[in-house]
């Protein structure tokens, strides 16, 4: 298919950038990596004098926020790069450029750009995730790592989603340049058990159940822990959503203004 | 007097910014939400109090770590680094009268009084609603001595960022430095966990090291749980930091001016 | 080289098409030794030369340039115009140029529209531009002895007087007959009658609008 062609040579071309800035990619691998060794340091920290909460073992947060690491690996790989391209393009006029090329503009705004120093942090977790595994006796089956994968597959949908729905506000809303951030960061959230957020007001927990259930869930199913509704909603939540960002984005695009210089 | 006027302009600048400002402070606001939203299960978990913290002392702690975050924490170091030494924007703060460490300064400020403003105002909101939660000393002389301490924590929080940014004169690849800082910083300072929860090897670690000075110091003395000595101590270790970041950045300057080019366009 | 085959994928160039379309544009524009250099090690004018061949690849039909001489050298600014030139006539493009150059316009363009916030105001081949918008043309002289002042007053008026060159503006009808008058009362070294600067004409277009 025309787009996989395309997303393949945009992949070529990630990698012989990676061949050309050496440094960067040194960098950046590090700092994600360290960023993944420090979540689970800091959850080791907050739990030392608690073993359990939230119906979670330390285990068992210790090994979801691995889990986050190898999850969130992959998101910040493939699309977050994105994300801050999204803001500049935006804040520059730039969007003319993508609108003018005869290649969807959604995909051009969210699988152009890769940062694949974000694999290290994605490999490591992986590896990491895997000795934890073993060690802390954690029962996973194979049907279970099927789920981990599909319900993973329908985090990434989801967190993509929503916040490529909150950023196409910055077509109307220009300066916030930095929204990305706040996104970034409270979506960070997620890495916390959903159960965690239970005792907050309804409304609350209600608006902020998207995030929540987007490692929960698949961790959850992994331990075969997984509540069945969780899925459900997780698969549901991924599909309305992405639904949600297309149609929000045509919708957008209609009130994009530009100058051309 | 031209200083206060240049501020001014600044000022004027950072407020049409202001919804930047907005998503800033709630992005600082963000973290510590989340650390609340953890202790208020795990005390729950562990009987009503961890290490003698009950949640109400957490929940404190951790609003004012909101207020420290938006306001004693410089954030120039990448103004600095990718704007001025990157893209050379360097070359017009040479050219001026007084010193770029001024310029940055009367840049900085305006920045965190805004949101400080906005921390201020949401932690008297929720003073007004929850008042065991906003206990501050009512002493004042401790409190002077924790406004002064304030002030020192951000003159050295700006210092050590703009060191943090003169780097970028000899790394091109600054942004790894940067974020190793963000995680030491992090656990140093108090920002994720008090610093009373660490075990005490690292305890006098961190009574070494800056960064509790920035955040940590400044946050327990207006929660008037240092008696008079020990903010004075406290301030002698300020003192003693920021002299020795003055000298590091003088150096690094005087270092850096030497080997940077700007080409224009 | 890279951007070229990712412009070929997003815009399904088919193979063939590809290498053919872009070794006549490397060749035309003499870049074959530098299409595998990273762009930031490219000089600006290389990387116009590279822009434009990412640019074409499509072959599109219709090309739009605006100001595309803007802050390039004079040699590359005929480079670009003979490029131009020559795509025009090999690929068989409909090129749209907007320029504030008047060199650009003079060299390139069969049909001139000239607008001024939004309306036209002119319309048509570059020599009528030229004819309506001006009724004067102009008359450079070189004398041989010094000439008062005075003496030319008659003959038209003076846009320039630092002898020994003079030049005169004189209405198009009597331009042949002041150049007579010219060469028989005053003893001429050179002399040139031309139309006027383009500049000045479009200066007239738009200050009658």
């Amino acid at each position: 298919m025309r787009y996989l062609n395309l997303f393949i040579t945009l992949i070529k071309i990630s990698f012989s950038r990676i061949l050309i800035y050496r440094g960067n990619f040194a960098s950046h691998a590090t700092s994600s990596v360290g960023w993944g060794i420090f979540s689970v340091i800091s959850i080791m920290l907050l739990t030392s004098k608690t073993p359990v909460v939230f119906g979670w073992s330390r285990n068992e947060l210790i090994l979801l926020t691995v889990l986050m690491n190898v999850i969130f690996g992959v998101y910040r790989s493939f699309i977050d790069a994105n994300f801050w391209r999204f803001s500049q393009i935006i804040h520059y006029g730039d969007l003319d450029i993508v609108l003018l090329k005869p290649v969807d503009s959604q995909f051009q705004m969210s699988l152009w750009i890769f940062d694949l120093s974000s694999l290290l942090r994605f490999l490591f977790a992986s590896i990491f995730a895997v000795y934890l595994i073993i060690i802390f006796h954690i029962p996973v089956s194979f049907v279970s790592i099927l789920f981990f994968f599909i319900l993973s597959t329908a985090s990434i949908i989801l967190l993509y989603s929503i916040t490529f729905i909150l950023l196409t506000l910055t077509i109307w809303f220009t300066r916030l340049s930095n929204l990305i951030d706040l996104i970034n960061t409270v979506t960070n959230a997620s890495r916390y058990p959903k159960e965690m957020f239970e005792h907050l007001t309804t409304f609350v927990f209600f608006i902020l159940l998207p995030i929540v259930i987007i490692i929960s869930t698949p961790v959850k199913a992994l331990f075969q822990k997984g509540s069945l509704s969780d899925s459900i909603l997780l698969l549901a939540f991924a599909f309305v959503f992405f639904s949600i960002s297309r149609v929000f984005w045509k919708f957008a695009l209609r009130f994009y203004a530009s100058a051309s210089g | 007097m031209r200083y206060f006027r240049i501020f001014f302009l600044q000022l004027q600048h950072a407020i049409e910014a202001r919804s930047l400002s907005v998503v800033w402070f709630l992005t600082s606001l963000t973290t510590p939400l989340l650390m609340l939203i953890f202790w208020s299960g795990a005390t729950a978990a562990a009987g009503g109090r961890i290490f003698s913290w009950s949640y109400s002392n957490f929940a404190t702690y951790y609003l004012f770590i909101a207020l420290a975050s938006s306001m004693l924490t410089a954030h120039i170091e990448e103004d600095v680094a990718f704007e001025d030494i990157n893209k050379g924007n360097l070359s017009q703060y040479i050219l001026k009268p007084f010193p770029y460490y001024t310029s940055k300064f009367l840049l900085e400020l305006p920045w965190r009084l805004f949101q400080g403003s906005l921390a201020i105002s949401g932690i008297v909101i929720v003073a007004l609603f929850f008042k065991n939660l906003v206990s501050v000393t009512s002493s004042p002389i401790i409190l002077l001595l924790a406004i002064v301490i304030a002030i020192l924590a951000f003159i050295l929080s700006f210092t050590f960022k703009m060191i943090l940014g003169l780097l970028a004169f000899w790394f091109t690849e600054i942004s790894g430095v940067m974020n190793v800082n963000e995680i030491i910083f992090s656990i140093a300072s108090g920002t994720l966990i008090p610093l009373e929860f660490f075990p005490n090897n690292l305890r006098t670690l961190f009574e070494i090291l800056p960064f509790s000075y920035m955040i940590y110091y400044p946050i327990i003395a207006f929660l008037g749980k240092l008696n008079t000595t020990s903010l004075l101590q406290v301030i002698l270790m300020q003192l003693l930091w920021i002299f020795i970041f003055s000298l590091v950045y003088k150096f690094t300057w005087a270092k850096g001016r030497k080997t940077f080019t700007a080409v224009g366009l | 080289m890279e951007t070229f085959l990712l412009n070929k994928e997003i815009y399904q160039i088919p193979k063939n098409h590809f290498k053919k379309t872009l070794d006549e544009l490397i060749s035309i524009l003499e870049v074959e030794d530098i299409i595998n250099i990273q762009v930031r090690k490219l000089s600006l004018g290389q990387r116009m030369k590279c822009e434009l061949i990412a640019a074409l690849l499509h072959s599109p039909k219709i090309l739009f340039l605006d100001e595309p001489t803007i802050g390039l050298d004079v040699v590359m600014q005929k480079k670009l115009r003979d490029f131009v030139r020559e795509y025009n006539k090999k690929f068989n493009a409909t090129v749209i140029l907007t320029s504030h150059y008047m060199e650009d316009v003079r060299q390139l363009c069969d049909r001139i529209i000239v607008i001024d916030h939004g309306s036209i105001l002119f319309d048509g081949k570059f020599d009528e531009l030229v004819k309506k918008h001006t009724q004067q043309k102009i008359i450079s002289v070189i004398f041989e002895k010094e000439v008062l002042r005075e003496k030319l007053l008659k003959l038209g008026i003076i846009k320039d007087f630092d002898l020994p060159k003079v030049v005169l503006l004189v209405k198009r009808e009597n331009a042949n007959s002041v150049a007579e008058k010219l060469l028989k009362d005053f003893s001429v070294l050179d002399m040139n009658i031309e139309e006027p600067d383009i500049e000045d004409v479009i200066r007239n277009v738009f200050s009658k609008s």
